[in-house]
Formats: structure tokens, C-alpha cells, sequence
């Protein structure tokens, strides 16, 4: 396979990845976090209401956005590999579609993924909320990615599978929860008053910050379970185009890692105390003196600084997860260069 | 938020396109692990088999192999399957053949839906 081929193989995985996991990612942070977090808070009636309304036509816009982006690169990944397993010219590839659908271990989840697409997208239009089937559905759909990679190369019941599949689960509930955390969110806080937003953030937070820590500690131990599976050491990651690839991945993972990190531990005790950051120490002390100087002390002054304060955290945690998204994905970027890149082998007969 | 918009697309752009430049030209998703007739072997009768064992399972709808004399004529009997016991075996009989170089041409799509190809010589050298 020529390098403008992978190129064009990696940006479709990389479009692809990114879909499933706004899709499955949504699907989990809808029914995992979201919804209890909500159910859970203290708000009004009218107030939740409202949230649900608002909710309702988020999600439905993710739903539609991340299926159609979806089926598109579905559809385009199956054209490119028909072509690469073939090697036959475009218009003659409808010939061989068919033994390729039904005559290949590719094809026959190919036609799987399809179908758990199209019902995961019928399920996620409903209004009726069907928690257990798309959670499950989402499992699954996640599974067909480990079943079409090179996890499934030795056979579609190895540890090896398991690994990657677990993996990618793990990966799909954090990436995708934090997306929502990015997008949602803030369209949500804008519409509560400044106490209120505060404490659904915090709420929402906490019990995202949970799934995420979960959500890594599965992902590594599965991560290093899978690449050491697929022949992967510590020498062939600087010999090895794949152990290469897989080096600069790490590179770019351990940031979002310690922006997760400082998401936990960082923004979520100060949310949750409204203390102020580091630099809002100084900050604090420089508007009370100033307070003090310019006898600015008034009845509200107390209020005034809290709100600053709250909003100051809550702008760093939106910077911090914008960082991290965008980090992520140019995670994924790497991960769908590494499924178009053999792994280590023992090489030669 | 634009300008770290901005910075980090570069920076991930630059890393996305420095990856591309890791990969080599020729990419293979499953590999031989060794063969019957081994590699460059040099054996004294006629083998009435080529076997290639890879490292993964084969899709035997777009899996082949050929074998070639030194003029380029098929010399195998056209039988070349991916084993049905073991879907990691790509084999083909050959009919009884005469002292000489022989090129064995391999093309194998594995379960990932990668094709990887190659090609090995044997010697056969029958004793008098």
C-alpha cells in the first residue's frame, strides 16, 4: 500500500473514530452521567424541564450528526478496502461487493456494524429513554471496530480482542463523555442562574470525573495488554514504524492524561469549595485590599467576589477540557494511522 | 479559546503529518512465518506441496499462490487454497518436477482486510 493510500485509509478511520465515539460516548454520558446527575440535583421542576427539553435537542443533533458521518465513512472504508483487497479498478468493484459482503470475515462485519448503526440511530431518535438496549448496542458497536482490526487477525476469540476491545470502550466513554462535557455544558449552565449552573456543573462533573477514572483504568492496562500482544517491546518502539507511531500516541496521550488528572483533582475540589485557583489566592487578597483601599465594601461585595470566583474555575475547566478534546483527537488521529501500520512481526518464512 | 484552537490544530497537524513519514512504503498486515519448501532451500526431490504458514487467519475468497520456473511458465497444478483445517496455511500441489530454480508468487488478505504479497525461490536438485 502506497503512503497517499494510507493517508487517505487513516483520515477515513480517523473521521470514523471520531464518530463512534461522539455516538457511543453520547449514549454513555447521556444515561451514565447526565441523566442520574440531573435526576439527582436539586433543581426545580420548571428548571429541569427545561434542561430535558434542551437536552432532548442536543442529543438529537448528535445523534444525526455523528450517523450520517458515520454511514459516510462506512460506506467509503468499504469502497477503499474492496478496492485494496481486490486490487481492482473502481467501477469494476461492484462485481466482486458481493463476495466481499458474504464471502470475508470483513464483509460479514461490515454488514453488522451497518445494521447496529441503523438501530442504534432508530433507538437514540426515540423519546422513550432505552438505557440497557443502547448501552448494549453501543458494546457491540464498539466490538465490530476490534473485530474489522488487527486484534482480530489471529482469531475473533483471543485475548487479543479482548484487550483491544475493552480499550476501545474505555476510550469511547471518556473521549466521548468529555465532548459532552465541552459542547453540552456550557449550552445548558448559560440558561440557569450563576448558583444554579455552579452546582450542575459541579454534580455533572464529579460523577464524570468518576466514569473518566474508571474509563483510564481500564484503557492503560488493556492498551499495554493489546500492543504487547501484537509484538510490540520497548526496543520496537524507536525500530518499528508502528512502535514509532505508537511512541508519538503516547506523546501526545500523556497530557490528556494530566489534564484529566487536573480536571479530578484540581477543578473539581475547588468547584466544589468555590476556593480559588493559585493564581486566585493572589487575586482574592489583591480585591479585598483594593476593596479595602478604595472603600468599595459593600453589602454584596462578598457575593460579587464568589461569582468571580466561580466563574473564574469554571472558564480554566472549559479551557483545560478544550485542550484535552483537542488533544484527543488528535489522538485518534494517530490511532487510525497505527490500523493502516503493520505491527511488529517475526518476519520471514 | 480561538488562539488555543489554532495552536494545538497546528501542532497536531504537524505531529499527524511527521507520523505519515514513519511509515514505510510497503505495508503488510499478516506475515509468512515460515514455508515447505523453506526460503532459498535447496531440496533433493520434487516437493508434491508449497506450504506458507502466516501469522494470522487468511480470507481464502482473495488469498493465491503460484509457482513459476525460472522462464516464468506455471509450473503448480492451480490448486492453491488457504488450508480449511487451518486458516493460517496457504498451499499448492505440484507435479513432479525437474532439477531447477523455482519462484513461489504469494498474494494473502488477512481477517483485517489487508493484502500482503510476496515471492521466495527453492532449488530442486535431484540427485543421480
Amino acid at each position: 500500500m502506497v503512503l497517499h493510500s494510507i493517508l487517505l485509509h487513516s483520515i477515513v478511520r480517523w473521521l470514523d473514530f471520531v464518530g463512534m465515539i461522539v455516538l457511543v460516548g453520547g449514549i454513555v454520558f447521556r444515561y451514565l452521567v447526565f441523566q442520574p446527575g440531573l435526576t439527582a440535583s436539586d433543581l426545580a421542576k420548571e428548571e429541569m424541564d427545561s434542561l430535558g427539553k434542551k437536552t432532548e435537542r442536543y442529543n438529537r443533533a448528535v445523534i444525526a450528526i455523528s450517523f450520517l458521518l458515520l454511514i459516510m465513512t462506512l460506506l467509503v472504508d468499504f469502497v477503499l478496502r474492496s478496492q485494496m483487497i481486490s486490487k481492482r479498478p473502481l467501477f469494476e468493484l461492484p462485481s466482486i461487493f458481493y463476495v466481499i459482503l458474504f464471502k470475508t470475515h470483513f464483509g460479514w462485519v461490515w454488514m453488522i456494524k451497518f445494521i447496529l448503526l441503523v438501530s442504534l440511530g432508530m433507538i437514540g431518535w426515540q423519546k422513550r429513554p432505552l438505557r440497557g438496549i443502547s448501552l448494549g448496542l453501543s458494546g457491540l458497536f464498539c466490538l465490530t471496530y476490534t473485530l474489522s482490526g488487527h486484534a482480530a487477525n489471529r482469531s475473533d476469540f483471543s485475548p487479543d480482542v479482548l484487550a483491544d476491545w475493552f480499550h476501545l470502550l474505555a476510550v469511547s466513554a471518556w473521549i466521548g463523555g468529555l465532548i459532552q462535557m465541552r459542547l453540552l455544558m456550557p449550552r445548558l449552565l448559560i440558561s440557569l442562574n450563576d448558583e444554579t449552573a455552579h452546582r450542575l456543573l459541579t454534580r455533572m462533573l464529579g460523577r464524570f470525573s468518576t466514569l473518566a477514572g474508571i474509563c483510564v483504568g481500564i484503557l492503560i492496562p488493556a492498551g499495554v495488554l493489546s500492543v504487547r500482544l501484537r509484538g510490540v517491546t520497548l526496543d520496537s518502539l524507536t525500530e518499528t514504524p508502528y512502535g514509532r507511531i505508537l511512541a508519538v500516541k503516547l506523546l501526545v496521550v500523556l497530557p490528556v492524561l494530566g489534564l484529566g488528572a487536573l480536571s479530578r483533582y484540581y477543578i473539581l475540589p475547588n468547584l466544589r469549595s468555590i476556593k480559588p485557583p493559585f493564581l486566585g489566592n493572589l487575586l482574592l487578597s489583591f480585591l479585598r485590599n483594593i476593596g479595602r483601599i478604595l472603600r468599595l465594601d459593600s453589602p454584596g461585595r462578598n457575593k460579587r467576589i464568589k461569582v468571580f470566583l466561580v466563574s473564574s474555575i469554571q472558564s480554566q475547566f472549559f479551557l483545560f477540557i478544550t485542550v484535552e478534546f483537542l488533544l484527543a483527537m488528535g489522538v485518534l488521529l494517530f490511532a487510525a494511522i497505527l490500523t493502516q501500520t503493520p505491527p511488529p512481526h517475526q518476519m520471514g518464512p | 479559546m480561538k488562539g488555543v484552537f489554532l495552536v494545538m490544530s497546528t501542532v497536531l497537524t504537524g505531529l499527524g503529518i511527521f507520523s505519515f513519514g514513519l511509515i514505510s512504503e510497503a505495508q503488510a498486515h499478516v506475515f509468512p512465518v515460515h514455508s515447505e519448501p523453506k526460503v532459498g532451500q535447496v531440496v533433493n526431490t520434487s516437493p508434491f506441496l508449497v506450504r506458507i504458514w502466516f501469522d494470522g487467519k487468511l480470507e481464502p475468497a482473495f488469498s493465491t499462490i503460484e509457482v513459476h520456473d525460472l522462464k516464468g511458465a506455471r509450473v503448480d497444478k492451480g490448486d492453491g487454497r488457504v488450508g480449511p483445517e487451518d486458516r493460517t496455511l496457504l498451499k499448492i500441489s505440484l507435479p513432479s518436477l525437474p532439477s531447477g530454480i523455482y519462484r513461489v508468487f504469494w498474494s494473502v488478505v488477512s481477517q483485517d482486510g489487508h493484502l500482503t504479497e510476496g515471492d521466495f525461490s527453492f532449488t530442486i536438485r535431484v540427485s543421480q
